[in-house]
Formats: structure tokens, C-alpha cells, sequence
């Protein structure tokens, strides 16, 4: 079978999409799942002014607002990761992320209110939303894998039966051939190791690279509760919107995530500061 | 459902460089404007006046004053212009085109190439001469792969820029009926 691939950026990365399909299938498909990232990037980014996270930052307590449907299926997924995780992985952190400078300040939004996104939201039926209190919410630790699940979904939509959407190490492989999976080596940026092959699965990291210490999981909030902290924490699951939100929860929950991975049915990889990497399942 | 199997963890391997050729200028072109009939081969060129404007809006300044571009046309109408571009990051060089129609708009952002490195490697002899005489037709196939690559930190705020650079020239250029 032809191989063709393509990238972009969006995402703030580079969206790779490799498919195995007759040329034929391959670019109605790819233009359709580059265009699903693309939607998603443009509802779920909370440095745009347009988007449904901004829009949301500016609303009153009270007001219920419609939103994209990716939006609202992401929003309820991190509802349910958020409970599951007692609030390791908390999509209410924009704020801290405004004082990191890690996000810009809305200007036009309300002060955010909520603690939680339980506390901030309520999902209503048909893609609309109450706001409980007024709430910054930032999905960049769930938005990314959930574009690559609707790029797989769009791939397979449009056709192809095998291929592989890895948007800047969040990444997710479909069709029989199985996909060796490398990591790379925190302590050595410059190297890679292979860690393990999957198929049908997706897999997620979180990182800091010891060559720039001052990025230590800086986009990281909430308090670890380890003394020899993460470096790189890798979850393999079987859609990457929730590889990607575990790799939060593993990196402050350290070994007592390993419940709730097994409830979602992923297993992670965690390489500290000291010692050799450790897998969780 | 979906099978994971865990490998035995090998000594690291040297993934040193990242690289890809993901399409040329031509097709990301043909893909932008497939309604096109006809293309135009054009240097997109700006003063100094104008690399002043884009300097202003902020962001990486560009590299050049002079961009490779194809106008695409039907007929005798432009439908748009598909320019190429490149930027350096801290951790990647990246070529792209970005297409822009008629109407200002842009159409597609489509990486042509990639390189990753991590910054320090760019610095050192050997990670450059790698490079040395691998022109198109002997493409990089170092590390060819970073469709599996995972824990990558990529970042593609350069091409944002020069993405915002170039739309902005585009607009002075037809403003003044240079383009």
C-alpha cells in the first residue's frame, strides 16, 4: 500500500499525518483531517480571542453559552478526569499559566472564580454550557490528543484503514501495522529509545529536558507529591485525549495514579531524575 | 481494541536528527489552488520599508527580503499566491509554503521540511556536516521518522511568525500594486 504523508503547523506544533491508502483516498483524507485540527485548534485555544475558551473567560455566572461540539465532548471528558483524579488534572489552571506567562491575559475576561471546572461549569444537552462562576479554562493539557483522535476518526471517515497522527509526541497509530514507539531520552535530548510497539493506540508526553532547566514543568500546576520528581512521563491509552490528560495526573500523582490508569485502561512510563524509568499499570 | 506490548529498555539510540521531506513547493501549491490552471514562477521581494513594517509587528525577524512565490491562475485571473519560506528555531529548521488567496486570506500553512535538533547539536561540526552535499536528491534519511517519536518539544511559534510576516507583505505588495 502507498505511504503518504504530510504535516502542519497548528497546534502550536508539528501535526505529522502518515496514511497508508490509494492516492486517491489519501488527500480527500488528509485535507479532511487537517481541516478537523484545524477546527479544534480554533475552538480550544485560549490565546485566540474568538475561541470558545475566550468566549467562556468572558461570561457572566448565569449566562449558558453554545460551543463547538468538540469543545463540549473535550469538556466533558475533563469533567470526568478531573473527578477521577480528585483535581490532579485541573483544566482550570489559565490563570496560573497568566502569571507564568506562559499564557497571555485576557483582558476582556472576567476574573476567574472557579477552582475546578465542576465549579465553574455545567455541561447542558446540545453542545451549550452554563457557567456556574466565571472561569478560565485551558485545555492544552487534553486539546492536543483530542485533535489527534479527530484526525484518526476523520482518516478512517474519509476511508484509510492504517496510518499514524503524531502532533508534536502526542501521537496515535490505527490499522494492523504495529508502530515501534521511541522516547526520547530526558538526560539526552539528543537521544531516543525504543520503549514499546503498539497498534490501535495512543500515547502521550509530558516533559522537561535537563538541557533547559529553567522549563522544568513549568507548565505544570498543582503540587507533586514526589522528592525525586518526573522528568518525562509517557501514558499509552487507546484514544490520546486521555493519554495526554494522564500524563498530568502520573506526573503529580506519581506511583498511586496506577488505579486510575488501569481504569482508563492505559499504562504510563515514568522517568525520574534519579534511578531508570518505571512503568505504571 | 488496541494492543500495547512494552520493550525490553535498549541502550538509548542516537536520534541526533529528525528530519523529513514532506512535499515540495509545486505540490503544496497544486493542493492549495487545485482550481488553478496556470502558475507563475515570481520573486516576492520587500524594501526596506516594508522589512521595517514587518519588523514592527513584532515576533522573529525574517530572514530574507526575498522569497521564492508561485501565483496561481486561471486564466488571466491570480487566483493567489503560494509563497516558501523558512525558519530556524531554537530546536528546528522548517521550510514551509504558506498559500494566501485573492481575498488575503490564508488558504493552507503546509511544511515542506524538517529538521529538529536541540538547539546545542546546530552549534557543533558534526551535527552540520551531516547536512554537507545532501541536496534534493539524496534526501536526509537520518532518524527518518518523527511520525513515532514521542516527548518531542516542538514548538512552531517561528512559523507563526513569518506566517504573520508574510501575509502582512503580501497585503502592502498588492496595496501598492506591486505584486
Amino acid at each position: 500500500m502507498r505511504s503518504t504523508r504530510r504535516a502542519q503547523a497548528l497546534l502550536g506544533t508539528l501535526v505529522d499525518i502518515e496514511v497508508q491508502a490509494p492516492a486517491g483516498v489519501a488527500e480527500p483524507a488528509l485535507a479532511l483531517a487537517f481541516r478537523r485540527v484545524a477546527e479544534v485548534h480554533a475552538a480550544m485555544s485560549f490565546h485566540e480571542a474568538g475561541s470558545d475558551l475566550r468566549r467562556i473567560a468572558r461570561a457572566s455566572a448565569g449566562a449558558v453559552l453554545h460551543v463547538a461540539p468538540d469543545t463540549h465532548a473535550v469538556l466533558a471528558l475533563a469533567l470526568r478526569l478531573e473527578a477521577d483524579s480528585d483535581g490532579a488534572f485541573n483544566p482550570c489552571c489559565a490563570a496560573a499559566l497568566v502569571e507564568r506567562g506562559l499564557l497571555p491575559r485576557p483582558d476582556d475576561a472576567q476574573p476567574s472564580a472557579a477552582a475546578s471546572l465542576a465549579e465553574g461549569i455545567e455541561l447542558l444537552d446540545d453542545a451549550q454550557l452554563r457557567l456556574r462562576r466565571p472561569v478560565w479554562i485551558d485545555l492544552g493539557g487534553i486539546a492536543k490528543g483530542h485533535a489527534v483522535d479527530v484526525a484518526v476518526q476523520a482518516l478512517r471517515d474519509a476511508g484509510v484503514e492504517a496510518g499514524v497522527v503524531n502532533a508534536g509526541g502526542d501521537l496515535r497509530s490505527f490499522g494492523p501495522q504495529p508502530l515501534t514507539v521511541q522516547l526520547r531520552d530526558p538526560r539526552q535530548p539528543g537521544l531516543a529509545r525504543p520503549v514499546a510497539e503498539i497498534g490501535d493506540m495512543a500515547c502521550a508526553t509530558s516533559a522537561w529536558l535537563l538541557a533547559q532547566p529553567e522549563r522544568r514543568a513549568a507548565h505544570l500546576v498543582g503540587q507533586g507529591v514526589e522528592d525525586n520528581p518526573p522528568m518525562s512521563v509517557t501514558v499509552f491509552a487507546p484514544c490520546c485525549a486521555v493519554a495526554d490528560a494522564l500524563t498530568k495526573v502520573v506526573w503529580l500523582r506519581g506511583a498511586a495514579a496506577a488505579p486510575l490508569l488501569r481504569a482508563w485502561q492505559a499504562q504510563a512510563l515514568l522517568w525520574r531524575e534519579q534511578g531508570e524509568p518505571v512503568k505504571l499499570f | 481494541m488496541g494492543t500495547l506490548r512494552w520493550l525490553p529498555l535498549a541502550l538509548a539510540a542516537p536520534a541526533l536528527v529528525q528530519a523529513a521531506q514532506f512535499a515540495t513547493l509545486d505540490e503544496a501549491a497544486k493542493r492549495a489552488f487545485p482550481e488553478a490552471t496556470a502558475w507563475r514562477d515570481q520573486l516576492v521581494q520587500a524594501s526596506a520599508d516594508d522589512m521595517k513594517a514587518l519588523a514592527a509587528l513584532g515576533g522573529a525577524a525574517p530572514r530574507t527580503s526575498t522569497w521564492r512565490a508561485l501565483v496561481a491562475l486561471k486564466g488571466e485571473q491570480v487566483l493567489g499566491v503560494v509563497v516558501a519560506d523558512g525558519v530556524v528555531g531554537k530546536f528546528e529548521l522548517i521550510d514551509y509554503a504558506v498559500a494566501v488567496g485573492g481575498d488575503g486570506r490564508i488558504r493552507s500553512v503546509e511544511v515542506l521540511n524538517y529538521r529538529e535538533s536541540h538547539g546545542y547539536e546546530i552549534k557543533l561540526p558534526a551535527w552540520r556536516k551531516q547536512f554537507v552535499g545532501k541536496g534534493a536528491q539524496a534526501p536526509l534519511r537520518i532518524g527518518d521518522d518523527i511520525a513515532n517519536i514521542s516527548g518531542a518539544t516542538l514548538s512552531c511559534t517561528h512559523v507563526t511568525d513569518g506566517v504573520r510576516h508574510i501575509v502582512a507583505l503580501l497585503e502592502r505588495l498588492h496595496a501598492s500594486g506591486r505584486l
